[in-house]
């Protein structure tokens, strides 16, 4: 099998959320000595990237996208582990969680694969996650991006927590703070000290990258 | 009910969906623990009652939350002192557990659905010479959804063929579980309405052909809307998720009432005056869509300018279209049913209603 199919395959796999089958083709890639950053980029990612416009476009949906991430997951278990630790070196970490009092981690689910696709090291601490749990993730990854989510309003006041928390403990000049959730909005995200706001998941990923 | 009717009306009705936070009414104004309020059938329509005595609204609409079925299932519900409970530890955690759901015996008082049915009685008995009552109850894609978290339901849809048949065992399973709760609602509560959750009805989430097979056929909310004006009460829906199913939920199913939101931020989320001008409230009494965080964050003088604005808006809209009072003043989803909710900002939004809504 040639490198263009190896790449082509892995591409199809994510984008038809096979996750056996991108397995498979990530195995092909380090069996055949092929760099691993490449087929991330000219499989995974593009595989990715039409899953968004697709789903931008209203031409697939939530189950699919879910899929489909699954399907990059699988492949990035298996190619992550062989990147060389330079290269690694370069990818900007981010942290990404659900604030404390709310389990809803579909929508951080879905930014957290558009950031690993769009080359980011996400280290997402799930969700129900108190201020103190940001703040160590942040020190311990070196991470220079914090997403925050929530859908609930009783808990909007917990992503004001997490921030006064970075303050705080002196991490917050650090990091760039992105906040989403059904009831969040930009005005909110200048309320409580973050720096942006992001209606979904391609918009958080252009504004974060933009701002770094 | 005129306006239900698309009769010449004096103003337009308003119903802020002002639920759990009516807690704080109660206990002499000191407000009661969420727990308290949706455990306890007697509470929960005190609450209801004080709120109707307080803010005079056109509506009462008895919500608690949506972890009530699931909780029921088998699901673990959180409930924090004064935050909206929800499911903490869902009851599928497999593909096989689709298969295991039972619909639990509703007449048990320690079911919530018990608690739901009965407070709604209590609430209907209290109110319903007063104002439009109708009862709250959740669509089987979401109580399966609670039941099993949302994200494993959509993967299990489209995973493979064994997954897929397994979500629509527990789907035909939660449907019998809502036909039970209709009957009680219908012969028990006796609301004047009742209004359908059916929040995945949103093109973030599902496509047409997704909703449809999932939700929208027959033997699913079909038949739960047919049995549901066969029970005696008016078929409402509430959907507060971002682009919803309109020519599903509102031409199609012709609901009496269909309450949503309105997203400023979400390009194509419909305003007001554009379901409006689309038809949605040719056969229907539209219901939005201020924003809920209004309740909370701004100065009462924003929302009374909100709402007056929302008025005209829809005064005007329903004008062209060559309608009456299709249109409630409403919030678009739950007002917070936060601590820090400012009850004046409801009452700004009922009493500017009354009168800035005036229709020609």
């Amino acid at each position: 099998m040639s490198k263009e199919q190896i790449f082509s395959g892995l591409e199809t796999a994510v984008v038809t959320g096979k996750k056996d089958e991108s397995r498979k083709y990530a195995e092909q890639v380090i069996a055949d000595g092929l760099k691993p950053l490449e087929a991330i980029d000219n499989g995974l990612i593009k595989g990715m990237m039409v899953i968004g416009e697709k789903y931008a476009a209203r031409q697939v949906f939530l189950p699919q996208v879910l899929l489909a991430a699954d399907a990059m997951y699988a492949a990035l278990d298996v190619l992550l582990p062989h990147i060389p630790k330079d290269a690694a070196a370069k990818r900007v970490n981010m942290v990404i969680g659900v604030v404390e009092g709310d389990v809803h981690d579909i929508g951080k689910n879905i930014v957290k694969t558009m950031f690993t696709a769009a080359g980011f090291d996400v280290h997402d601490i799930g969700k129900d996650q108190p201020a103190d749990a940001f703040v160590e993730a942040i020190k311990n990854s070196n991470a220079a991006v914090l997403a925050m989510s929530t859908l609930m309003t009783p808990t909007m006041d917990s992503m004001k927590a997490t921030v006064d928390a970075l303050v705080e403990d002196g991490v917050r000049k650090d990091v760039k703070i992105i906040i989403g959730g059904a009831p969040t909005s930009p005005e909110f995200a200048e309320e409580i000290g973050a720096d942006m706001h992001g209606v979904n998941a391609q918009d958080a990923v252009a504004k974060v990258k933009a701002a770094i | 009910m005129a306006a239900l009717q698309d009769q010449p009306v004096d103003r337009l009705t308003t119903y802020p969906i002002a639920c759990g936070v009516m807690r704080k009414l109660l206990n002499d104004g000191a407000g009661i623990s969420y727990h308290d309020w949706a455990t306890d059938p007697k509470k929960f329509a005190d609450a209801f009652i004080a709120g109707q005595k307080y803010f005079d609204m056109d509506f009462a609409i008895m919500l608690m939350d949506l972890s009530v079925m699931a909780g029921d299932l088998g699901a673990h519900v959180r409930m924090d002192e004064q935050n909206t409970p929800f499911v903490d530890e869902p009851c599928i955690n497999s593909v096989e557990d689709y298969e295991k759901l039972q619909v639990p015996n509703i007449k048990d008082p320690k079911t919530r659905s018990h608690v739901l049915v009965e407070g709604t009685r209590q609430t209907v008995n209290a109110l319903g010479k007063e104002v439009i009552t109708a009862g709250f109850i959740e669509g089987p894609l979401l109580v399966l959804t609670q039941a099993r978290g949302a994200e494993f339901v959509f993967k299990d849809m489209y995973d493979n063929e064994s997954s897929r048949a397994a979500v629509h065992k527990a789907l035909a399973t939660i449907t019998e579980f809502d036909k039970e709760l209709v009957k009680a609602f219908g012969r028990e509560a006796k609301p004047a309405g009742l209004v359908w959750d059916y929040l995945w009805g949103s093109y973030s989430c599902l496509g047409d052909t997704e909703y449809e097979e999932f939700e929208g056929q027959h033997k699913y909310a079909g038949c739960l809307n047919e049995l549901t004006a066969k029970e005696g009460m008016a078929f409402c829906v509430h959907n507060c998720a971002d682009l919803p199913h309109l020519d599903t939920q509102v031409a199609k199913w012709k609901p009496a009432i269909y309450s949503m939101a309105y997203y400023p931020l979400i390009p194509g989320s419909p305003s007001a005056k554009e379901s409006i001008a689309k038809g949605y409230a040719d056969n229907t009494l539209l219901a939005g869509n201020i924003d809920p965080q209004g309740y909370v964050r701004w100065k009462t003088e924003k929302m009374v300018d909100v709402t007056k604005k929302l008025c005209t808006e829809v005064a005007t809209a329903l004008k062209e279209r060559g309608l009456h009072s299709r249109y409630c003043i409403a919030s678009g989803c739950e007002v917070p049913p936060s601590v820090t909710t400012k009850l004046e900002n409801i009452k700004a939004c009922v009493d500017t209603t009354k009168q800035y809504g005036v229709v020609q």
